[in-house]
């Protein structure tokens, strides 16, 4: 029997287009019993592999294909756990990672050539030969590289030096993939083999599962170059024979090798399966962790439970208990304590920090101060989290203020050591657009073409599913009439969708391992330098890794920020001790005032929050379940509302719904309602409940929904409930297919919602400073930002080289200055340099005094700041005439840092007049602010134009300031002045288009959200289906940033009014409008 | 030095699914041994498929790359 013991899957990064599951179905269709997964210096697929092999029954062997220092391959695969390990060590001291295995530090110094090129030496592989099996590689190997160059000698001295370090564990890899010299070749090898002692194996070099796959397998060489299609290129595959080829086929081509083909199943016996998915290896906090006293779960637990609850009640005991109980069983004290700690540790430090998602459904977490919701008084199940049914890995996600996250992770590596723990990775897989421009560069299509193409499709369209986005995207419509043309294009991107492109690291997730982390995975640099493993997030859980998401959340900077930005303004907050029931905060989320607020800020959350007219804080709770896809597609909104007014009666499908529903008026909003409907209605366990809202909010496939909706009914029907009602349930709970919050999770994200609505309404400049420092973040750009602080009276200036500090700072309670880290590419230690001068030796006086006295700065850094109207405070010159001296002044600094000028220097005066007069101006400081408004603005469309570039908002004016003379008499209304127009009014407006989105819909037809701002206001629009097909494509198009509309004024019941947009054009200056 | 020729060719005989005779035109050649054997793609993206080619050796002592394509069979080139 033949076994493939050198496969590339899509993990081969841009040289294998395998997906894994293929690649094992199709081996256990040919009837193999084992398959070997060999991709390019990574273990990346591994676990996926080991997962698809064992539903198909398959086993699988592990291994890779290294590249040598001299760029010559060598397959390597592990015969045990000992090997794998090696593996492991080898593949990361090919990434540069240490060897042996020493790290002690989190970033290591990589070169950027090794990270992206990595390669392993021989020593290396010699140190961590055990427990591997070696082949002799493709035909980029030493091996073949020396018999075709005909270096006989050498090849067999090779050889020989192979067989002296590998002993029996070496083999000479055959390949007969129909290529020239190939007989030539494998009888030499056949020759050398039988001198030299060494076994045939022969190997198929997978790189695709069938020969049809081979057009995919040479783009992607094509994009890894990159070069196109048109190029012959060595590194191409030069035929299409590289499939996964079955028993049959590998015998005709190794029919004068039998040996080579029996070999491959004898290794293939020698193999261990290396991985155990689904095992847990948690690491033992006691032993791991001595930074502090040790107390047991328990005691941490109700000692924290004295200081949550001022009385423990039997219910609060017996919860705990209860908790405690299965935690206990489950294994996972360890667990929860070293989150304990992580969390310990923030706290002692000051880091705000908080655990979000379904961890918020344990009372123990909340005594462990890992959570803040009291999922006691809130009624939370617990088994949404955990239980013993399901036996689960407990997930714990942390919330961190981003800009202290690193203190934290820093923390996480020193108490568990480096060779324990590492972040984790994961991969852009080619989407739409990406795919598309990917594709069409290989296969030579015009740049501005692609180009074009790509910025029309939807940003989150998949790229399998691009071409029924030609029919019904109409920005796309134009591309109809080249159909012939891009059907190729489009046919191979759908056949990438989902390939990963390349690695990155994980937002915010860390493995802790208990045992060194080589067992498992090899490791390999970020692009920060960080340490990371193989695996993505799923493939470390399937490893059996602790997994810790510490997520940065930038809304807890600008909350700390706001902190103390307040403490020289307006006295300290204890953002802690914020009264949850706010009158004035409330009253402004009932306007839907609420741009800038965690979670509120989107235009349907504005919109409802006007309709909800939310009055506690269960009402913000629900409305950051309400505005989700699953919501929404189930239609749930609307029935919310009216119930929640009193609008409508609250039916119950169900008498026995009335008590699961009852807190959110009859409407399923949140995943523990789901569980418990299941469980109540079709008597499923908390296991299988908890399957159904899995398979209902990943939006499986409807294979996969109706399968398990099919085993509802059944299970409702017996259990008592009538057919249609049963069906009528599971349709009810079906619409909440898609994303939805857990009920914890949005007690969690709700508190921090009406918590940051607090500090907008009390502390709007501290706050705004806090969120324009740390942009981008939240909904809206820092220019919708600037203009709704202005709305609140909150006066926002731009840079000036004498006020601006490092950062954007509130200076009283109503004025907001920006500050240096907003101009773009301005660095932190520069900005900090030009501060600490000004504080050390006085205010600047003009542009000549900065560049003497900030030697630092250069040339472009200072042209950005001119740009940005940094000096306007002290020239008399227009920036335009400031950029034409620059040059001059530069050049005198140079010179002046010269020898020859530092010798004139010292020995004739300085001429401050000749300097003044022919080199440049000096201004003194103490005249230059009356001359602020000598300062002539000779050209505002390019001042604009970089205020907006540089800074993200216009200081010297609006977008809009420069259409508005040609709109003026053609019936344009300012939208400040919609607030005063009625439901149903006819307007039109002008303005600059700010996040046009297309949410999924229930229907599948298109809406379009987008926000207009013009100089005065902003205003949300909706675009239904039959505009955006008529004129609304244009909003997706380069020409669609700025727009004239008309369409009728609605409020739908809030007090917000929102624009149903009837036509919509684009705003050409210096043309018709 | 070689010549690209192109040029049908047809095979009158076989041995082990290899050309063992062919008429090129009005001359008849033998093949003396098969020197190497190879597959190549074409351009698949204009619809182009896979070529077999063999270099081949004929009783004139003549070397020849002939090509299958579509189960059509040509020279391709005619060696010096």
């Amino acid at each position: 029997m033949f076994i493939h013991l050198h496969c590339h899957s899509i993990y081969s990064f841009f040289d294998g287009a395998a997906r894994i599951e293929s690649l094992v179905a199709t081996a256990a269709l040919h009837g193999m019993s084992s398959l070997a997964l060999t991709d390019h210096n990574t273990i990346t697929g591994l676990p996926e592999f080991h997962q698809w092999c064992n539903i198909y029954g398959i086993k699988p062997i592990s291994g890779a294909e290294l590249t040598l220092e001299d760029g010559s391959h060598i397959t390597v695969i592990a015969k045990n756990k000992s090997g794998y390990s090696n593996l492991c060590k080898i593949l990361t001291s090919a990434y540069g990672g240490p060897a042996p295995w020493n790290i002690n530090s989190v970033y290591r110094k990589v070169s950027l050539s090794k990270r992206k090129n990595p390669y392993v030496t021989m020593e290396s592989l010699f140190q961590n030969k055990e427990g591997l099996i070696v082949l002799t590689g493709c035909r980029r190997s030493r091996l073949v590289q020396l018999l075709l160059a005909k270096r006989y000698r050498d090849a067999e001295e090779w050889m020989a030096w192979l067989k002296k370090h590998f002993a029996e564990n070496i083999y000479l890899e055959m390949q007969c993939n129909g290529f020239p010299g190939e007989h030539v070749l494998l009888a030499l090898m056949k020759h050398l083999s039988e001198h030299v002692g060494v076994p045939l194996c022969a190997t198929g070099n997978v790189h695709y599962v069938d020969r049809h796959d081979y057009p995919i397998h040479d783009l992607l060489r094509c994009m890894g170059v990159p070069q196109h299609v048109w190029v012959p290129s060595a590194i191409r595959p030069l035929n299409d024979r590289q499939w996964l080829y079955s028993s049959e086929e590998a015998c005709h081509r190794f029919s004068e090798y039998p040996e080579a083909i029996s070999n491959t199943y004898k290794i293939s016996e020698m193999c261990e399966v290396v991985l155990r998915i689904g095992e847990t290896t948690f690491p033992e906090f006691s032993k791991c962790s001595s930074s502090h006293q040790q107390l047991s779960l328990k005691e941490l637990v109700y000692q924290g439970a004295q200081e949550r609850y001022s009385t423990l009640t039997d219910k609060i005991r017996f919860r705990l208990e209860y908790e405690l109980e299965i935690i206990q069983n489950l294994g996972y004290e360890d667990y929860f304590l070293i989150v304990w700690d992580v969390v310990r540790f923030a706290r002692s430090k000051g880091i705000r920090c908080s655990g979000r998602g379904s961890a918020a459904d344990s009372a123990v977490a909340f005594c462990l101060f890992i959570t803040d919701v009291d999922s006691i008084s809130r009624g939370l199940l617990f088994e949404r989290f955990l239980s013993i049914e399901r036996a689960e890995r407990p997930d714990i996600d942390v919330d961190v203020e981003a800009d202290r996250r690193d203190e934290l992770m820093q923390y996480v590596y020193d108490s568990y050591g480096f060779e324990r723990v590492a972040r984790i990775a994961t991969y852009q897989t080619f989407r739409g657009r990406m795919a598309v421009r990917a594709i069409g560069a290989a296969l030579g299509l015009p740049e501005a073409f692609i180009d074009d193409l790509a910025k029309r499709i939807p940003g989150m369209a998949s790229a399998d599913g691009l071409e029924s986005l030609l029919q019904n995207v109409p920005e796309l419509r134009a591309y109809s009439a080249f159909y012939k043309q891009v059907q190729l294009l489009w046919n191979m991107a759908s056949q990438i969708a989902g390939f990963p492109r390349h690695f990155g690291m994980h937002v915010g997730g860390v493995v802790i391992s208990a045992k060194p982390l080589y067992e498992f995975t090899s490791l390999q640099p970020s692009g920060k330098g960080e340490w990371m493993t193989a695996f993505d997030k799923e493939g470390v859980e399937a490893v059996g890794l602790m997994k810790l998401d510490l997520l940065s959340l930038r809304t807890l900077s600008a909350v700390e920020g706001t902190v103390k930005l307040s403490e020289v303004t307006s006295g300290q907050i204890d953002f802690g001790k914020i009264p949850l029931d706010d009158e004035p905060t409330f009253e402004m989320i009932r306007q839907g005032e609420t741009i800038g607020v965690f979670q509120l800020e989107s235009p349907a959350q504005r919109a409802l929050q006007s309709r909800l007219r939310a009055d506690r804080m269960e009402d913000i709770i629900a409305s950051v379940a309400l505005i989700r896809p699953g919501p929404i597609q189930g239609n749930m909104v609307d029935p919310f509302l009216e119930r929640r007014h009193g609008k409508s009666p609250i039916l119950y499908l169900h008498p026995k719904l009335e008590p699961i529903l009852r807190k959110t008026y009859g409407v399923v909003l949140f995943q523990e309602q789901v569980i418990e409907i299941a469980t109540a209605i079709a008597h499923f366990t908390p296991g299988e409940a908890d399957q159904l809202r899995r398979v209902m909010s990943k939006a499986r496939s409807a294979h996969e929904i109706k399968k398990i909706g099919e085993t509802f009914i059944d299970r409702a029907v017996q259990s008592g409930v009538d057919v249609k009602t049963a069906e009528d349930i599971f349709h009810y709970v079906q619409g909440y297919a898609g994303y939805g919050f857990c009920e914890a999770h949005a007690a969690a994200f709700g508190t921090l919602a009406y918590k940051t609505a607090y500090l907008v309404k009390h502390y709007p400049a501290e706050f705004f400073a806090s969120i324009i420092n740390q942009s981008p973040m939240g909904y809206y750009p820092i220019h919708v930002l600037c203009s709704e602080a202005k709305r609140r009276g909150v006066a926002v200036l731009g840079l000036d080289v004498n006020e601006s500090e490092c950062e954007c700072m509130a200076t009283n309670q109503t004025t907001v200055r920006f500050g240096w880290m907003q101009l773009k590419g301005m660095p932190r230690a520069l900005s900090e340099q030009i501060v600490r001068i000004r504080n050390a030796s006085g205010r600047f006086a003009g542009v000549q005094d900065f560049i003497q006295r900030v030697p630092e700065i250069n040339r472009w850094m200072l042209e950005n700041m001119i740009r940005a109207g940094a000096f306007d405070g002290v020239m008399r010159k227009t920036r335009e005439e400031i950029l034409w001296k620059l040059p001059e002044w530069l050049a005198y600094r140079e010179w002046n840092m010269s020898p020859l000028g530092r010798l004139n220097k010292a020995m004739v005066p300085v001429d401050e007049r000749y300097i003044q007069e022919n080199i440049g101006e000096k201004v003194a400081w103490s005249d230059s602010a009356t001359h602020n408004e000598e300062i002539a603005v000779k050209n505002s469309e390019i001042q604009i134009l970089d205020e907006y570039s540089l800074l993200g908002n216009g200081f010297s004016g609006h977008w809009m300031t420069l259409y508005r003379p040609k709109l003026a008499g053609r019936g344009y209304l300012f939208i400040e002045s919609l607030d005063s127009l009625g439901d149903g009014a006819m307007v039109q407006i002008a303005g600059l288009v700010v996040r046009p989105h297309r949410p999924p819909t229930k229907s599948g037809q298109t809406v379009v959200f987008f926000t207009v701002e013009d100089e005065t206001g902003i205003v949300d629009a909706t675009m239904f289906h039959s505009v955006y097909q008529k004129s609304g494509g244009v909003l997706f198009t380069p020409r669609g940033r700025m727009v004239g509309l008309r369409g009728i004024l609605q409020r739908r019941g809030g007090n917000r009014p929102n624009v149903m947009v009837s036509t919509i054009w684009t705003l050409m200056r210096g043309s018709e409008i | 030095m070689s010549r690209i020729v192109t040029r049908s060719i047809a095979v009158t005989e076989w041995n082990r699914e290899r050309p063992k005779s062919f008429w090129d035109g009005k001359e008849q050649h033998l093949v003396e041994r098969i020197i190497d054997e190879w597959w190549e793609m074409g351009a698949w993206w204009e619809g182009e498929g896979t070529r077999r080619m063999i270099r081949i050796e004929t009783s004139e002592l003549q070397w020849m790359d002939i090509e299958c394509v579509d189960g059509i069979w040509s020279i391709y080139r005619i060696w010096d």
